[in-house]
């Protein structure tokens, strides 16, 4: 599969003699650094002085996938060495249960690890804590050198497991919350990187565990989305981010109606303010469609609003008993909301790219299809003439974006089909 | 096989970008023929954990390009039993550890040169080892798939196993309901897919799930216009196509996305004359090989999707590709009745 960022070497045709030279030297320092990390796994020397080894190679090629299995074999051996120091009999990676953990409730310790006293298993957990460490320690460079290798996050994500494994909860949760403040500041650096989102929900995850005595912190993340779209509203990861914390946000609240009616008002006001800002953003489109969605949920979809089918990603999360009435209201707000935009644009059009005027037409044919769609639903016998004015004007639209945006052709096609469907 | 980059640098002369461009099949058969022999660069051993999927691009690409008898096939074959563990995974090269990655590539190889038996006549443990070891991968308990025995999941490696264990017939060996819900559970409101349950859709994690979905006759789970008019937002003014909003072009995203297209039947939703203009853009017509985009380094991953991107479109003289697999539609209808 797919692998990017392969580096881009000036080619050898263009090498002199001596550079040709110096190439098979470092060929030959790399290949045998390599056969020596690979001899020492084979013969299972399991040791700090092999982990050094490891470290030099993954720094020169942090791809090297099978290289980072080694290390953590020799990981694996040294917390055991450490617990054997300590005379604790426990398996490394046993349970996921860290509350049996001796260390985490000193109160079971005589039942759970009955030879060991807690001085003698204090000594074992701190010197596991120090070889993970300075592990983490040991990816932050490779990190910001190569923000897109897998397997630096994956290693990364490992050793923090093992923290969970190995380490008393207090101290887990700290090292766990200090990988929040690195993700950040990874994002930071690349406010898009999707390795970074990835990991902070990961981190997340972990500190509101019950295994890590965690609660939600679906608030403050929350507030971080609206940080990191306030520092660049075309932070697609950000705004995406956002739509996954809505639905528990609210359910944590435990709001009510009235507050979820707020909630959307808001949401939809934040959109329309980035949207006046820059309207050619697609990021913030998506958004917004996002939201109109919430209100457009197919009829034929919410009359069996019981079921809780997992693959419908079409129930509304953030009021999900919207009647039909109040769906067509909304609709018409924000349809007119979106009108204004484009009369706006209309004024100066000279400085009016396509891309944005295309974006504000599409969502207006969106959003006249679905409000229409629920008229029918509110009344079976729609005034004939109020719908055929509609169609003209969702036609108008049409050619509109096939001027603007020839490249989507067979789109427009397909759109207006669906008009003449609906309106048939 | 090498995943090094160049010789050759993508990109016509920009005059040249107004005329008619050709696809230079000659250039790029001699291109990938010629990847082996660059023992004496460093970066061809720097890119060892990458081999096996070396040789799967470069196959692939010959193989559309008409020249599937260019690489040697029993050198070839030869080469990728020696990636082969005791547990039936494929590591990226000998020596390397087995990994799902790889041993989709393997099987994707074997496949098409018709060789799957050579793991039972040279006592390997026959393909039925092969498909357990993908199939132990699997979560029983989300559907997900592990990528090794370490534990990362991604849907990448889903539609990986879903792809090698039907091209082997031995998809009852792991739970296809579970690994179905696995994939509806990473949907999200633009209508496409993450890496993960949570994660903000990407056009590469999109071909896996869509094509996961295709495999196990489940593509009524996808919301096909939503998704389509994600997809087709991808193409900028240049014709080339983005993995997410707000990205650069990149000739590899021709094929994560058009194949996502074709596959929920949206592929007329971009201007494919563009995106094959795009394409022959990142050519380089000398040397052969193609680039992520005009000005780069050619390297064979790129030549390979750039080459599946131009057959997807039709682009005349190639060989159709199979959007789903990203393989000959003669090698998988060979292999898969209903294709
Ligand atoms: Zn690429």
């Amino acid at each position: 599969m797919a692998s990017h960022g392969v580096p881009r070497t000036s080619a050898p045709t263009e090498r002199t003699p001596q550079a040709q030279a110096a190439e098979l030297q470092k060929i030959q320092e790399y290949k045998d650094l390599v056969e020596l990390v690979n001899t020492k796994i084979r013969q299972r020397e399991y040791t700090a002085d092999t982990l050094a080894l490891i470290s030099k190679l993954l720094k020169r090629n942090p791809e090297y996938y099978s290289i980072w299995n080694h290390r953590r074999l020799v990981l694996q051996q040294l917390f055991s060495d450490a617990q054997q120091a300590a005379q604790i009999k426990q398996p490394i990676t046993s349970s996921n249960d860290t509350t049996s953990h001796p260390e985490s409730t000193p109160d079971n310790a005589t039942t759970d690890a009955a030879p060991a006293t807690h001085p003698t298993q204090y000594p074992a957990s701190e010197q596991i804590e120090l070889l993970l460490i300075s592990d983490l320690h040991f990816l932050v460079p490779l990190l910001r050198e190569f923000p897109k290798c897998y397997w630096i996050w994956n290693h990364r994500q490992w050793l923090l497991q093992q923290a969970t494994h190995l380490l008393p909860v207090p101290r887990v949760r700290r090292l766990w919350q200090e990988e929040l403040g690195l993700v950040a500041k990874m994002l930071s650096m690349d406010s898009r990187n999707f390795h970074g989102w990835g990991y902070r929900r990961r981190v997340v995850a972990e500190l509101e565990s019950p295994e890590l005595q965690g609660t939600s912190m679906a608030e403050d993340e929350f507030s971080y989305t609206t940080k990191m779209i306030k520092t660049s509203l075309s932070n697609f990861s950000a705004w995406h981010y956002r739509s996954k914390l809505i639905p528990r946000l609210l359910n944590e609240r435990g709001a009510s109606r009235e507050e979820r009616r707020k909630f959307l008002d808001s949401e939809f006001n934040l959109i329309q303010n980035a949207l006046w800002t820059d309207s050619a953003d697609q990021s913030l489109w998506f958004y917004h469609a996002f939201l109109m969605s919430e209100l457009s949920t197919t009829p034929s979809t919410s009359s069996s609003s019981s079921s809780s089918s997992p693959s419908t990603s079409s129930s509304s999360a953030i009021i999900p008993d919207l009647s039909p009435t109040e769906r067509v209201a909304l609709l018409s707000r924000e349809l007119d909301n979106i009108k204004e935009m484009l009369e706006d644009e209309d004024e100066d059009d000279t400085d009016t790219a396509p891309a944005e005027r295309k974006y504000i037409y599409h969502a207006l044919v969106q959003s006249t299809l679905e409000k229409q769609k629920w008229i029918r639903a509110v009344e079976a016998h729609a005034e004939p003439k109020a719908i055929a004015d509609d169609k003209d004007e969702v036609q108008s639209w049409i050619s509109k974006l096939r001027a603007l945006d020839p490249f989507r052709m067979g789109r427009w096609d397909d759109v207006a089909r669906q008009v003449d469907d609906l309106y048939a | 096989m090498s995943l090094v980059s160049g010789p050759g640098r993508g990109g016509t002369h920009a005059h040249d970008l107004h005329q008619k461009l050709d696809l230079f099949t000659d250039k790029h058969v001699t291109y990938i023929k010629s990847l082996d022999t660059r023992r004496n660069e460093l970066e061809y051993w720097l890119t060892e954990h990458l081999r096996l999927n070396g040789v799967y691009w470069g196959l692939t690409a010959l193989h559309l390009l008409g020249h599937p008898e260019a690489l040697p096939r029993d050198e070839t074959i030869d080469f990728v039993l020696s990636c082969l563990h005791e547990n039936g995974g494929f590591g990226a090269a000998p020596g390397h550890d087995p990994h799902m990655l790889y041993t989709v590539s393997a099987v994707q190889i074997l496949v098409t040169l018709d060789a799957i038996d050579e793991l039972s006549t040279r006592n390997k443990g026959g393909k039925e080892k092969v498909g357990q070891f993908i199939a132990s991968l699997q979560d029983v308990r989300t559907g997900s798939f592990c990528g090794d025995e370490w534990g990362e999941t991604d849907t990448r490696f889903l539609y990986g196993a879903l792809n090698a264990l039907s091209l082997l017939h031995l998809t009852h060996l792991i739970d296809m309901e579970k690994a179905v819900s696995h994939v509806a559970s990473c949907a999200n409101f633009d209508g496409g897919y993450g890496i993960s349950a949570g994660a903000e859709s990407h056009a590469g994690q999109i071909f896996t799930c869509v094509g996961a979905l295709a495999i196990a006759n489940r593509l009524d789970l996808v919301d096909r216009n939503k998704l389509g008019i994600w997809l087709s937002e991808r193409q900028l003014p240049n014709g080339g196509l983005n993995g997410r909003p707000e990205k650069l072009e990149d000739v590899c995203y021709s094929w994560w996305v058009a194949s996502s297209l074709a596959m929920i039947d949206r592929l007329h939703w971009i201007d494919s004359e563009k995106l094959a203009k795009f394409i022959l853009t990142c050519q380089d017509p000398s040397m052969g090989g193609l680039a992520d985009r005009p000005g780069d380094m050619v390297d064979v991953f790129h030549t390979h999707f750039g080459i599946a991107g131009l057959s997807l479109l039709q682009y005349p003289g190639l060989e159709e590709v199979d959007p789903v697999y990203c393989m000959p539609r003669k090698v998988t209808r060979r292999v898969l009745e209903h294709r």
